[in-house]
């Protein structure tokens, strides 16, 4: 008998590649079918949003924010606004915080409903996708009714938010949040209890807890790998402490697992979202602030729990109301980082359905 | 009588306002149930507005004695002189910086994920930081699962040259965000398994987040413009100018 020969193969998957979900390339090393290993390349989409961040005025800078994670614009504004009024101790009504919240959960419901749509067209399931644009679409709505935008919104300002939410605006996103958990039924039926959905990701693409934790892991990801946290829960910020919501935990450790993860959190968002609008507070929706001045050498770290995972602003005062140093700690760019170690040793098809269960966003890998 | 008590809450707010920085803020939200009994229709809501002095205010409680805080006396029982300086800002007690020599921070970073006392096992983030004067530093954001608990560390570094150990064995999550630092700032990490740009191109020359580093678009440092014509219209390679004047 003798045995064939092989020979490793190094093959490219991107920056052009449907399933990448933007310009991210992966070099390949593959024996067969099987991947010896993966190297990901990034920085096509490189802007310099940091060094802008040391240029620009703290108020000019905002709507840099919406072009990090620029499928959930929201929660990077509540990001980098919470950093700026923690760095000069700015009060904020509490009409404004609810608001906030009520927003970011719904950017983080939108966030999740494209991931959902995308990482089940990727692994072969076309119908979830049509269903999750359909309730997009009234997310996006709800965000250009509120400040004219859908996607890059630029909605809130130190102190506060930009405008006054619109007149019946609660009751609308009220009712929106009622239909969506019925809703919510149609994508679990297709994919929850569908076997080539089980086939695809169940035992994909594992990382353990113990590894999860030292690459940095956060958010659903992490959560998938067995790990409580949540930094709203952790270190509340804003009004999150006035809210009654849980934690999704799975201790699968696979794409499953980050899937029933992330489904679950749109279920508690949707809470969130209904107890914000039914209590929202009377009251002004922004603080008037007289000048944004952070002193020289202050320094602060502020992390939310955006739908990604642990957003990190580090902001050092100037003096002025320009930011020494202004920097983003992107949740994708750190998770991106255990795609190697999830994807050697699996085949290149599981590559894909593991990409999608990390759910990056390249503007924020980049920056 | 709304007016008389409308008066008498003002004095006591302007006061107030005279021996403590904190007043305006609280008669804010005192003002919007008077306002709401007087029911005048053509005066406009008068918005209060909350200045943000650059000086931090005194706050009411006593300044956090964080030289007394718990990691920071694990961290200097254990290394001593290592750690340079203790810093928290005023405002926020959970912004406790410890400042670290260059020569042992990777050593304090592996007593800071070992130490069951301490026990962070997370890096958050790392990141560099280029000063007008012409020095570095490095940040390291860690947090601890088991305390719920942040700490900053900080390593000054004279310039881009000065040795720094990799904390890529610690927490191997700092192999991109030291590539990233190497890539914006030019601080080569020692011990580091894989040291090259990560964001820019692989042939860039010069560090994009320095701060001597020109804001203008330079032709030169695109590949795209390395080729130029000559006289004869031949491509000349541009390289080696770029090569002399690196930023």
């Amino acid at each position: 008998m003798t045995t064939l020969r092989t020979e490793e193969l190094i093959m490219n998957m991107g920056p052009q590649h449907p399933s990448t979900h933007g310009v991210l390339r992966l070099v390949l090393y593959l024996d067969g079918e099987t991947i010896d290993k993966l190297e990901a390349d990034i920085g096509y989409l490189h802007r310099g949003i940091e060094k802008l961040g040391e240029t620009l005025q703290m108020d000019q800078f905002m709507p840099y924010t919406d072009r990090l994670d620029y499928v959930c614009a929201m929660s990077n504004n509540l990001g980098y606004v919470q950093a700026v009024e923690k760095l000069c101790s700015i009060e904020v009504p509490k009409r404004a915080e609810y608001m906030r919240i009520a927003y970011a959960e719904l950017s983080r419901i939108s966030g999740h409903l494209l991931w959902l749509g995308t990482h089940a067209l990727d692994i072969g399931a076309m119908t979830v996708f049509l269903y999750a644009f359909r309730e997009r679409e009234e997310i996006l709505n709800f965000f250009e009714n509120f400040c004219g935008a859908r996607l890059t919104t630029n909605a809130f300002r130190f102190g506060g938010c930009m405008a006054d939410m619109p007149e019946g605006e609660p009751e609308k996103i009220i009712d929106f949040t009622d239909r969506f958990l019925v809703l919510m039924e149609d994508y679990e039926r297709l994919l929850t209890k569908n076997r080539i959905w089980l086939k695809r990701t169940q035992d994909v693409a594992i990382i353990t807890k113990e590894d999860a934790i030292a690459y940095g892991l956060t958010g659903s990801s992490l959560r998938g790998s067995g790990v409580n946290w949540d930094i709203r829960k952790a270190m509340p910020y804003g009004a999150y402490e006035d809210f009654d919501f849980t934690i999704p935990v799975e201790f699968g450790c696979d794409v499953y697992a980050r899937y029933l993860v992330r489904m679950e959190e749109m279920r508690q968002s949707c809470r969130i979202i209904k107890q914000a609008m039914q209590n929202l507070p009377e009251g002004e929706f922004q603080t008037k602030v007289k000048k944004i001045k952070a002193p020289e050498g202050a320094e602060v770290y502020h992390s939310i729990e955006a739908p990604k995972g642990e957003l990190g602003f580090y902001i050092r005062g100037g003096g002025k109301n320009i930011a020494q140093r202004l920097r983003i700690r992107g949740p994708s760019f750190v998770n991106l980082q255990s795609l190697p170690l999830m994807c050697e040793g699996e085949l290149i098809a599981d590559v894909i359905a593991a990409i999608g269960s990390l759910d990056i966003v390249l503007g924020e890998v980049d920056r | 009588m709304s007016d008389e008590i409308k008066n008498k809450d003002g004095e006591k707010a302007e006061e107030t306002a005279k021996t403590d920085g904190t007043a305006p803020v609280e008669e804010k939200n005192a003002e919007p149930e008077v306002k709401k009994d007087e029911a005048v229709a053509e005066k406009p809501p008068v918005k209060k507005e909350v200045s943000v002095s650059a000086e931090p205010t005194e706050p009411e409680e006593p300044p956090y004695d964080f030289e007394n805080d718990r990691v920071v006396l694990a961290v200097r029982k254990k290394f001593g002189d290592e750690v340079v300086e203790v810093t928290c800002n005023p405002i926020l007690p959970d912004n406790i910086t410890l400042e670290i020599k260059a020569g042992s921070i990777h050593q304090v970073c592996l007593f800071m994920r070992d130490d069951k006392e301490l026990s962070y096992t997370l890096l958050s983030d790392q990141s560099g930081n280029h000063f007008e004067e012409g020095h570095f530093e490095v940040l390291y954001h860690l947090y601890s699962f088991d305390h719920n608990h942040r700490i900053r560390l900080r390593v000054k570094l004279e310039d881009e040259k000065q040795s720094i150990n990799s904390v890529v064995d610690v927490w191997p999550t700092a192999n991109w965000f030291e590539r990233e630092i190497y890539d914006m700032y030019g601080i080569e990490f020692n011990n580091h398994p894989d040291m090259r740009r990560i964001l820019m191109p692989e042939y860039w020359k010069g560090h994009p987040q320095r701060k001597d580093y020109p804001l203008q678009y330079v032709p030169e440092r695109f590949r795209e413009n390395w080729w130029k014509e000559d006289e004869q219209g031949k491509p000349v390679l541009t390289y080696e100018f770029l090569e002399d004047n690196r930023g």
